[in-house]
């Protein structure tokens, strides 16, 4: 199955060695070219081992009527539908309405209810406000864990072992090197790890010449990266009102 | 079905770590099914921010019930989590995670 939502290539050999002897540089003189494509799941036998499991299972429920195939369809369809354009509603919204913001900041599982959202599938939701000060970056160190129902499936980079690996060692070139993105050496970076029944929505600071915009534009100006952390927001002079 | 422990800023279940207190993570592994990441093993931090109160998942994971359990946000420097290990230019930023109480202890 493609990812249609790849922005970014991830550079990474999946070690960590690099790290440690300072020789994590991403670019490619005297190292292996970057991956052309994500890693393909259905290359990995252990993979294929447990999609068939999955297969077997799933006819065999359908066969005794627990549930049908088109029940199933539907559910990976829905699933499927959730995009980041939620996650940039919220943040508009909050760059536009300063009580809602308090309230986001407070209990962000009833602001996105409030904007028809619907988050129940999580435990509990925090958002992560990024300041001139704070710089947020948020990464599941132990599986996958992502803010679902907000920003939809997570790229593949964010589920690669690299990725988990290294940005919780050496974030500044992490962001720097794989996703173009240099922080002022003065900010205060940190890194968010989604280990138990949290999810993190980084709400990104508005960027200058905006002012005035209606939340109609400035969604247009919040990425699903800069919600993660890992890039600030598009400015306004590269998006057309 | 149970619910999934209650989110939010109510709680049932006296906390024992107040914000800004300094605690340090359990040293040793529990076999089964844990939410606690390796490199924070033995590692000392401040909590930022306590989440709310969960059901354990090293007992859900197991079909098990217990009781609701406190869960912080804790906030670690970077310096004690890797030591010599973060390259120099990588100095000085923090690692957060969420810690349910059972694997903490005051410093």
């Amino acid at each position: 199955m493609g990812d249609t939502q790849i922005q970014n290539r991830f550079p990474f050999t999946t070690t960590t060695e690099a790290i440690a002897h300072g020789d994590g540089h991403g670019h490619a003189h005297d190292h292996p070219q970057p991956q052309e494509r994500p890693p393909s799941p259905e290359d990995d036998p252990e993979v294929m081992y447990w999609d068939r499991r999955t297969e077997g299972i799933a006819n065999l429920l359908i066969r005794k009527g627990y549930f049908t195939a088109d029940g199933v369809r539907r559910e990976i369809e829905r699933i499927e539908a959730r995009t980041p354009m939620l996650g940039a509603r919220v943040v508009a919204k909050a760059w536009t309405d300063p009580a809602f913001k308090a309230r986001l900041l407070k209990d962000a599982k009833a602001a996105c209810t409030e904007l028809g959202i619907d988050v129940s599938a999580v435990n509990h939701l925090t958002v992560l406000e990024n300041t001139e000060r704070v710089h947020h970056a948020v990464v599941c160190t132990l599986c996958s864990c992502y803010p679902r129902p907000l920003l939809g499936e997570p790229p593949w980079w964010y589920k690669s072992t690299a990725y988990r690996n290294r940005v919780v060692v050496s974030p500044r070139r992490v962001l720097a090197e794989s996703f173009g993105t240099t922080l002022p050496e003065d900010i205060e970076l940190r890194v968010v790890d989604s280990t138990a029944d949290s999810r993190f929505l980084v709400l990104p600071r508005r960027p200058a010449g905006s002012e005035g915009w209606s939340q109609e534009d400035l969604m247009k100006l919040v990425t699903r990266d800069s919600m993660v952390g890992v890039s600030e927001v598009l400015s306004p002079a590269e998006v057309a009102r | 079905m149970a619910t999934r422990g209650t989110a939010g800023t109510r709680h049932t279940v006296a906390t024992r770590y107040p914000v800004g207190g300094r605690v340090r993570v359990a040293e040793t592994i529990r076999p089964g099914h844990i939410r606690t990441p390796l490199f924070l093993l033995g590692k000392r931090g401040e909590i930022a921010a306590l989440q709310g109160e969960f059901l354990s998942p090293e007992q859900m994971a197991y079909h098990e019930e217990g009781p609701p359990i406190p869960l912080y946000l804790v906030a670690f420097e970077a310096g004690e989590v890797w030591g010599g290990q973060v390259p120099r230019a990588d100095r000085g930023f923090k690692i957060y995670a969420e810690l349910y109480e059972d694997w903490l202890s005051p410093l």
